[in-house]
């Protein structure tokens, strides 16, 4: 397909009649600003092929101008189609037409010419007014360069047969695809995505689980019902008991009969305790008569007692006062050992206080010798420092004049050295034994010459050689030489004046002189150190030291003199002994201590009997006074013989209470009282529980009633059986949906199998196809199709998929792969042609050039337009040159 | 003395093979033919029917069942209706009878509910002796009491009751038996039994009705769908008994092995001749084995299609299996489908039976979306 021209009007911005000029075969380039309507021609160009002139969708409405939204939008086109050369003109929105002319043929128009043009271009209707096909891949729009073109429908069955043709056969690819479409659709209505049941498949399972439930449910409640029915009927039979009149009549008649039993009960017991109280009084008028007789009798026993036990008391009160005696005797023994020990340590600790002493008197005689000798010693030290000190000082040179010395001599050396630098060198080179032929100013040359034989002369001189005579020699006068001279004299004297207060006339003696005074000074501080020595250390005065020995001497001669004179001293014991003889007599002391000291219990238990006796003795002189007299006194106010007849009385009175008891007890019911109150308890509680129970089991039963009528209304084994036929009808819903899951499922994955090997088949061509003007960009690399033609990667070196690659890169590879369906159907005699609409805008400039290659080389067959706002990188592609006219 | 044997009425029966359509359909025939009954006892000059058990289908109906019949009875004013309880629905304390009286029977509806024996109509000629069950089995005969039931000397004895004469089978256990020398035994002019759903005469005096309208495939007897008219003309006269056709629908139990297209028209054929001038009352429980090639099996879905909308019920069981022919894969074209087409074709042909049925059924599926497809073979053809 070529296009030739392309006219637009009231499209947009285009207001008045706009024409795209220079279109021809081969490469087109429309290059022009942004916003010139360069993607408006594209659009328009769209809208002509694949709109319908009576659309009112958005597409066209999008075409309106903005001035004038009642217009028409109108587009011309020029094409040829193969040999076939066509006119067409479209019209959209107001009075919308279409013609279509054919040279050489009729002109169709509206509907006619949509079908016709659609049939020339291939094209497939698409939804409201649409018509897609291979030219909407082809065409590419603005910003739509970077997507793969949508092959589906019309444009992919059109390369399928283009593909299937170059096989040489029909693979049946598309149909299988079409027909796996069907038949996933068809699963989809019974599967999610996921493969969960959905639709009437998920509504029968979830139904059939319902009437499953619903039935457990009402089986759950029949099961009730029946409890009910049967609680019912037990309590109807336990009310037809509970409400027996003849066993209530009997009930009522026992308990009156019950409670009249309990009345005689209750009269004779009366009588009893009237005739048990007389018991009790009798009882106590007989228990008071013998209550006096038994106290006078206690008395009389307690009277006696109480004599005996006087006298028991005053046997013991002596035999504790001789107790007592003896322990008495025994603690004046111990005072009197006591005593005795007490007198031994004295003596112990006399002996001990003389040993003391002469010990005292011995360590002090020790101490005055150390004293003694320290003080010969010190003196003795004090005359070596003074000495070695007087020596000392006869030394004159010292660190301070040795240091003067060297500084002199040091000077005078460089004084020296000076003058030699201003002096006239004469050196000397005799034949042997010819130097003594030879003096200066007098001297003989070899005393004056050094050792390398040369003569400084600094002042005049006169060389006398043997037999030749003197030469004289007058070095020249200069003010400098001369101050040197002067210094090296002044040296010279300096260090002889330093001498001479040193004592010495050289340098030598000085050094030999203050090496004496060093051995000197070390003799003095080592007679100093010996003299610390012997010094305390908390004194470092000698002289201080000496005065504290020698006070010490006279303090212990008069310790010494004041100790006395003990004769018996030498035959006293050692102090050990002496010491241990007063420990033994402090142990003894102590011991009879203790004894003494010792609780006396003997002493103390007599002493505490005898207390006791005396006190016991009194107390019971007391008592039997107070018993007898009591006694005495009832004896008086009752004799013994009238309390007996009292007591006889009160006996025959109780015998008589007594008898009358047992008389009312031989009277007494023959009835257990707890017996019948038990009885009465029960009756009247047996007629409270069947009143109760009565009420309650009326309550329950019409309860039951109630729940039972209401339960048997619903029908539950009739609503049971129609659930169970609803389960049964869902279980054979979902068995079949199941069944056609699997049958769906089958067929999908054969026809997936085989429309995957079929596409397999068709889509080399379509790889081969496309290869050459890939590796036109991308050496060596491949490409993988999926089965809707898009690219799904690229192997260069490894494998890449397409939406991993730079936007660059997948821009470029989409716009080859349009070039590529172009080139192939083109090869299998299909219409193509490719229009890109502002693509490769990611390109750099090397895949660029790259690029222009391959589209100049695909114009070569096919005619290609490029929209671009770029002219000047496009300028080199060598392409017609586009323009757009306007009237 | 004339009057109508029945039973088995089983109100409120549900049928779960049916759908809901025809399960509605069934159920109200269930109640229609009370009205049927009434008007053949009037035709007949019959004064009383009587009904020898399972009134109702359930123990515990609705409330609206419960009533229905009872209601339908009432509209035959002019006949006594004599129910027992069946095997079906027991008389249980707290039961359903109960739940009948406590509602209250109409004049003309005697529920013998106690075994006592009472008049069958007001002129007291023929006395009914009932013999209904209090429990869904019972190990005793429930008959047994009718040999002692007092009656007025002279009268025409008729015993009703409801179980079986004879064991199927199970010995050990065979509840509700009822001896079948009964008549004999207790004296009675006729002894009407329900429980079988065919009718079947045990001897001259002893019949069972079966049930007025068929509820099911496999019934036994002549499967049901009638009603008895017994004529008494004493107590020891012979009975004449007639039976009479009430039931609406024909139960038809069919098998078929197909080979071929012939084989389908044939089961064609005979299932739209069962009942030619009403097909709408005929259900099919159909049994199909056999192999048909894939064109006819495309035929025999068509046929089916065809007789599920003409019956009342079609119930097909098994399927044919496939028999590819060499020239069947032509009918898938060339290339992928047809690929696909062998494939299944082959899994048809071996494998487990589930497999093959599988297979056969996407095969099936695949060649009527191959024929339905805009330009597939079958326009093609």
């Amino acid at each position: 397909m070529i296009l030739h021209g392309l006219e637009v009007a009231q499209l947009r911005k285009f207001i008045a009649p706009t024409r795209l000029c220079g279109l021809g075969p081969g490469l087109n380039v429309l290059a022009a600003r942004n916003e010139f309507g360069k993607s408006t021609l594209l659009a328009a160009l769209r809208a002509a092929f694949m709109l319908r002139h009576s659309s009112r969708g958005q597409p066209v409405r999008d075409l309106l101008p903005l001035s004038d939204r009642g217009a028409g939008p109108t587009v011309r086109v020029d094409f040829s189609i193969g040999d076939v050369s066509c006119q067409m003109e479209k019209r959209f929105l107001s009075r919308p037409s279409m013609t279509l002319q054919v040279a050489g043929g009729e002109t169709f128009r509206n509907d006619d010419a949509e079908e016709q043009l659609q049939q020339i271009m291939g094209l497939e209707a698409q939804g409201r007014g649409e018509a897609t096909g291979i030219w909407s891949a082809l065409w590419v729009t603005q910003g739509d360069s970077l997507r793969q073109p949508d092959l589906s429908g019309r444009a992919g069955d059109r390369l399928t047969a283009c593909l299937e043709g170059e096989l040489g056969n029909i693979t049946g690819g598309a149909e299988a695809t079409r027909l796996l479409a069907t038949v996933r659709e068809e699963r989809a209505v019974l599967l999610d995505g996921r493969g969960h049941p959905r639709g009437r498949y998920k509504s029968a399972i979830a139904e059939e689980d319902a009437a499953i439930a619903e039935i457990g449910r009402l089986v759950e409640r029949r099961r009730v019902l029946e409890d009910d029915i049967e609680t019912l009927a037990e309590q109807r039979r336990l009310l037809h008991h509970a409400d027996d009149a003849t066993r209530h009549e009997q009930e009522m008649a026992d308990l009156a009969q019950a409670r009249h039993e309990r009345e005689r009960l209750h009269q004779h017991a009366g009588r009893l305790r009237a005739a048990q109280a007389e018991v009790r009084v009798a009882q106590g008028a007989l228990g008071l008569v013998e209550e006096d007789i038994a106290r006078r009798a206690a008395l009389e026993t307690r009277r006696q007692q109480l004599h005996a036990r006087a006298t028991e008391l005053r046997d013991a009160m002596e035999a504790a006062r001789q107790r007592l005696a003896r322990a008495e005797q025994a603690h004046a023994e111990r005072q009197h050992d006591l005593d005795r020990a007490m007198a031994q340590l004295r003596d112990a600790r006399e002996v001990h206080a003389r040993v003391r002493r002469r010990e005292q008197a011995g360590l002090w005689q020790r101490e005055r010798a150390d004293a003694a000798t320290l003080v010969t010693r010190l003196e003795d030290a004090a005359r070596d420092v003074a000495r070695a000190e007087v020596h000392l000082a006869t030394c004159r040179v010292d660190d301070a004049m040795i240091d003067r010395l060297r500084a002199a001599e040091r000077t005078a050396d460089r004084a020296t050295a000076q003058c030699r630098a201003y002096a006239t060198r004469l050196e000397f080179g005799l034949l042997p034994d010819m130097a003594q032929q030879v003096s200066i100013n007098g001297v003989p040359l070899n005393d004056v010459v050094q050792s390398d034989a040369a003569v400084e002369i600094t002042t005049a001189t006169t060389l006398h050689i043997v037999g030749i005579g003197d030469i004289r020699i007058q070095p020249p006068g200069d003010s400098d030489r001369d101050r040197a001279l002067t210094a090296r004299t002044q040296a010279r004297e300096a260090l002889a004046q330093l001498l001479a207060q040193a004592g010495c006339n050289d340098m030598a003696q000085a050094l030999d002189a203050h090496a004496a005074w060093r051995q000197a000074e070390r003799a003095v501080s080592d007679a100093r150190k010996m003299q610390a020595h012997l010094l305390p250390a908390d004194m470092a005065d000698p002289a201080a030291a000496l005065a504290t020995a020698k006070a010490r001497i006279m303090d212990l001669d008069r310790q010494l003199a004041g100790a006395g004179d003990d004769d018996a001293a030498a035959t006293l014991p050692p102090l050990p002994d002496a010491q241990a003889a007063v420990t033994a007599a402090e142990a003894r002391v102590e011991a009879a201590r203790a004894a003494l000291l010792r609780p006396d219990g003997e002493n103390r238990q007599a002493r505490d009997m005898l207390t006791r006796h005396e006190t016991e003795m009194e107390q019971a002189t007391q008592q039997l006074e107070q018993v007898t007299r009591e006694l005495a006194a009832e004896r008086v106010s009752q004799p013994d013989e009238a309390l007996s007849a009292r007591r006889d009385a009160a006996r025959a009175a109780r015998d008589a209470a007594e008898r009358a008891v047992r008389a009312c007890e031989a009277d007494c019911p023959d009835v257990d009282e707890a017996m019948v109150d038990a009885k009465i308890s029960r009756l009247e509680r047996a007629l409270e529980d069947r009143r109760t129970r009565v009420g309650e089991l009326r309550q329950s039963i019409a309860a039951l009633s109630s729940r039972i009528e209401i339960a048997e209304g619903d029908g539950l084994d009739e609503r049971i059986a129609g659930h169970e036929r609803l389960r049964d009808g869902h279980a054979r819903e979902r068995a079949e949906c199941a069944r056609q899951v699997e049958i769906l499922t089958l067929l999908a994955d054969t026809l997936a199998t085989t429309a995957r090997e079929a596409t397999e088949q068709y889509l080399a061509p379509l790889t081969r196809a496309m290869e050459p003007a890939l590796r036109g960009l991308f050496p060596r690399a491949q490409v993988t199709l999926g089965q809707d033609f898009s690219i799904t990667a690229v192997t260069r070196n490894t494998q890449e998929q397409f939406g991993d690659l730079s936007d660059g890169t997948r821009e470029q590879i989409a716009v080859l792969a349009r070039l590529g369906m172009a080139d192939l159907l083109h090869t299998r005699g299909q219409h193509a042609m490719v229009i890109l609409d502002d693509a490769l805008t990611f390109s750099d400039s090397g895949r660029m050039e790259r690029m222009f290659d391959i589209l100049t080389e695909m114009s070569q067959r096919m005619q290609i337009i490029i929209l671009t706002c770029r002219a000047e990188q496009f300028a080199g592609l060598g392409a017609r040159r586009l323009s757009v006219v306007s009237e | 003395m004339r009057f109508v044997h029945t039973s088995d009425w089983q109100i409120g029966k549900v049928f779960r093979f049916a759908d809901d359509d025809t399960q509605s359909v069934l159920q109200d025939q269930r109640l229609e033919v009370i009205g049927r009954l009434g008007q053949l006892a009037r035709a007949q000059g019959a004064a009383a029917v009587v009904v020898a058990g399972d009134v109702y289908d359930h123990e515990i109906p609705a409330e609206r069942t419960l009533r229905q019949p009872i209601e339908r009875m009432r509209q035959f004013p002019d006949l006594c209706w004599h129910l027992i309880a069946g095997n079906h629905d027991p008389h249980v304390p707290g039961g359903i009878w109960d739940r009948l009286r406590a509602i209250g029977l109409p004049d003309n509806v005697t529920a013998h509910l106690d075994g006592q024996a009472t008049p069958m109509d007001p002129a007291g000629t023929a006395w009914v002796i009932p013999g209904g069950l209090k429990r869904r089995h019972v190990a005793t005969d429930p008959t047994a009491d009718m040999d002692t039931a007092q009656t007025p000397p002279g009268v025409i004895r008729v015993g009703l009751a409801h179980g079986s004469v004879r064991d199927f089978g199970d010995t050990a256990h065979n509840p509700n038996r009822i001896a079948i020398d009964r008549a004999r035994q207790a004296g009675l002019s006729y002894l009407a039994l329900g429980d079988w759903h065919g009718m079947q005469r045990i001897d001259e005096r002893t019949w069972y009705s079966g049930t007025p309208e068929i509820d099911g495939f496999d019934r036994g007897g002549d499967g049901g769908g009638n009603a008895l008219v017994v004529e008494l003309a004493g107590p020891n006269a012979r009975p004449e008994v007639t039976s009479h056709r009430v039931g609406r629908f024909v139960w038809h139990r069919d098998s078929a092995t197909l080979t071929g297209a012939q084989d389908i028209g044939a089961l064609e054929h005979r299932l739209r001749n069962i009942d030619p001038q009403e097909a709408g009352r005929v259900l099919v429980w159909l049994s199909v084995r056999g192999a048909l090639s894939l064109e006819d099996l495309q035929t025999y879905q068509n046929t089916l299609d065809a007789l599920s909308s003409a019956l009342r019920l079609l119930r097909v069981d098994g399927e044919p299996a496939l028999l590819p022919r060499a020239d069947d894969l032509d009918l898938f074209g060339t290339g992928a489908v047809r690929e696909a087409a062998r494939l299944l074709s082959e899994r048809a042909a071996t494998g487990p039976e589930e497999q093959r049925d599988i297979a056969v059924a996407a095969l099936r599926r695949l060649a009527l979306a191959v024929h339905a497809a805009p330009g597939g073979k079958g326009d093609a053809s």
